[in-house]
């Protein structure tokens, strides 16, 4: 007899049962790990080209500068000290998440109600006296431990990366142009600061997953799912940087995802993080509603 | 057990699936719904499990509506599909787990007396996608019964089976009426294998109800015969002679009053060479007409 013996419990247990099912349903396709090592590939290459004589002294440079700004207290800066793991680290985590995080959650995700419909086990499970709602809920919920998961990991894995190749007690240096941010912290306080981030981050890359999520709930190839997602934040990313848009550019969903980066700040800018928060949790509210909306209406021949 | 009554869908803006259907399958019974590929069965048993949405009319099982309370309707329901799909890259016992995990329902001894039932204890640990067509059926099965189901939809479960298979699946379906008074429905294009199972049918064609009864009554009418003789027009007016009707090259009806083995005898009384002769069933295509053609006088 197992733990999951008799009758299952409603409400909240049965839910994390199912849930767990979900997770087991997602995780034992190969597809879904192959985004974590792809991560770890990503960041090893990326600390090798850091590493390069000219990447070092543009990052040095870059550390410089900023210092240099900072006025009179540019003196008390140990440029070697900020040219450390979780500079670096956080760096990597940038470059690796926006090439590589949208990507992998937009498969996931885009997969998650068409790959079924379209491998036929959809029909095996909307057989089951299970609500769509409750069914949409279960993924839903698989998809944001996903994100969790995949983000959580791909910043711990930075960070090891950073500490095996640059100085792992050194302090942290962050800049941002979009945010127009620049801010030193020391090792200790400048690693809370990275971990305090990265639920941000994953909260941030959760609006990838919902609108791949929404798509996925509508009549289209999985593949179709993952393309639109990614092409609906590469059109965000284009008019963000276009000129003419310059004055309006954080209103963008890829500005407003990139704000996790203000709890790196000296001075945290609570308000902004709220408000720019808050819509990205409309988006993914809205994301979810839409799909269920849709799926709730489907017919599903078998 | 469960009530169909006066189904209408049309996808699309298209001609109607389902036209006004209604018909009821009784506790323990055994029903063949009978129709060609696209004549409408795979929607009524779409709407039936609550995955199509009817424009008009209503399921009910056991007495619950399925529109208005789906997830207790289905408690004691369990489906098979033709070519069933699981998740290939997990185990088949990983499979049954995750699929009575939607119907809130796991019993680790039941579900090994019920993979033992089926016949699939050695493999129950495999990956899916190992496995063949006639495991996948019987996989198919295990997890249909995991609910314990009063009731069972069975959208042609024998497509694709080795005879032998089919031959297998069919004891078990009369395995489970018999010893643990299930309901079947059985969703089929094959009359012959439906007579074999079922005591009653419906046929649905283009949507429509067209016959609700005995599977016998299927049959009823003047028995139809097939013979292949030398002479056909000779053959033809001897039949029509002793009050039957020739109807197409090799094919003939005969009255009650005129016996198989007294045409024969006439036959080769009359010098004509006969190199076989037999009755003949009808095919469903058959049957249709002969339901149109009488609905229409």
């Amino acid at each position: 007899m197992t733990a999951l013996d008799g009758r299952m419990p409603g409400g909240t247990r049965g839910f994390l049962r199912q849930l767990y099912f979900e997770l087991a349903k997602m995780f034992g396709r190969r597809r879904t790990h192959i985004g974590f090592g792809v991560f770890v590939l990503l960041e090893l290459i990326f600390a090798l080209l850091f590493k390069r004589e000219r990447s070092v002294e543009w990052v040095q440079g870059m550390i410089e500068r900023r210092a240099s700004r900072a006025g009179p207290l540019r003196f008390l800066f140990d440029l070697d000290y900020y040219y450390s793991a979780l500079t670096m680290g956080h760096m990597i985590l940038g470059v690796a998440v926006v090439l590589l995080g949208g990507l992998f959650l937009a498969l996931v995700a885009g997969d998650i109600v068409s790959k079924e419909e379209e491998d036929g086990t959809l029909r095996m499970v909307l057989s089951r006296p299970v609500s769509r709602g409750r069914l949409l809920a279960i993924k839903y919920s698989a998809c944001g431990v996903f994100t969790c998961a995949l983000i959580g990991f791909a910043a711990l894995s930075s960070l090891v990366t950073g500490m095996i190749f640059w100085r792992p007690d050194g302090g942290f240096f962050i800049t941002s142009r979009d945010l127009e941010l620049t801010a030193f912290h020391k090792f200790g306080p400048g690693l809370w600061r990275y971990l305090i981030a990265v639920p941000f981050l994953a909260l941030s890359m959760f609006v990838v997953t919902s609108l791949a999520f929404l798509f996925s709930c509508l009549r289209m190839k999985p593949a179709t799912a993952t393309i639109l997602t990614l092409a609906l934040l590469f059109i965000d990313i284009i008019l963000k940087r276009m000129e003419p848009l310059q004055d309006i550019k954080h209103v963008f969903i890829t500005s407003r995802m990139s704000t996790w980066q203000l709890l790196l700040a000296r001075d945290i800018d609570w308000w902004l993080l709220i408000q720019n928060f808050s819509i990205l949790g409309l988006i993914c509210a809205v994301s979810f509603f839409a799909g269920w909306s849709v799926f709730s209406r489907r017919d599903f021949k078998s | 057990m469960l009530e169909i009554k006066n189904l209408h869908k049309t996808f699309g803006g298209g001609k109607p699936a389902l036209d006004g259907v209604s018909f009821s399958v009784g506790r323990g019974e055994v029903f063949g719904l009978l129709g060609h590929n696209g004549a409408g069965k795979s929607t009524a048993l779409g709407i039936m499990l609550g995955m199509v949405r009817p424009d008009s009319g209503d399921v009910t099982i056991g007495g619950i509506s399925v529109r208005e309370n789906r997830s207790q309707a289905l408690a004691k329901v369990g489906a098979i599909f033709e070519s069933p799909c699981f998740y290939s890259y997990l185990s088949a016992w990983m499979n049954l787990k995750v699929l009575a995990g939607y119907s809130g329902y796991w019993d680790e001894d039941k579900a090994r007396e019920i993979v033992e039932l089926v016949g699939l204890s050695e493999r129950i640990d495999s990956k899916v996608s190992t496995y063949s067509h006639g495991m996948r059926q019987r996989l198919a099965l295990a997890q249909a019964l995991l609910p314990q189901p009063e009731l069972l939809l069975l959208d042609e479960p024998t497509d694709g089976l080795d005879p032998e298979g089919i031959h297998e699946f069919r004891r078990f379906i009369v395995r489970l009426r018999d010893q643990l008074g299930v309901t079947i429905l059985f969703n089929s294009h094959l009359l012959s294998e439906v007579e074999q199972v079922c005591g009653r049918v419906a046929i649905i064609r283009q949507g429509k109800l067209v016959f609700e009864g005995d599977s016998k009554s299927v049959y009823s009418g003047e028995p139809r015969y097939q013979i292949e003789v030398d002479d056909w027009r000779r053959t033809s007016e001897i039949i029509e002679a002793g009050g039957g009707a020739a109807l197409s090259e090799g094919r003939f009806t005969l009255p009650e009053s005129l016996r198989i083995c007294d045409l024969v005898s006439a036959l080769v009384g009359a010098g004509i060479e006969i190199s076989a002769v037999g009755e003949r069933r009808r095919t469903l295509e058959e049957l249709y007409l002969e339901v149109a053609e009488a609905r229409d006088g």
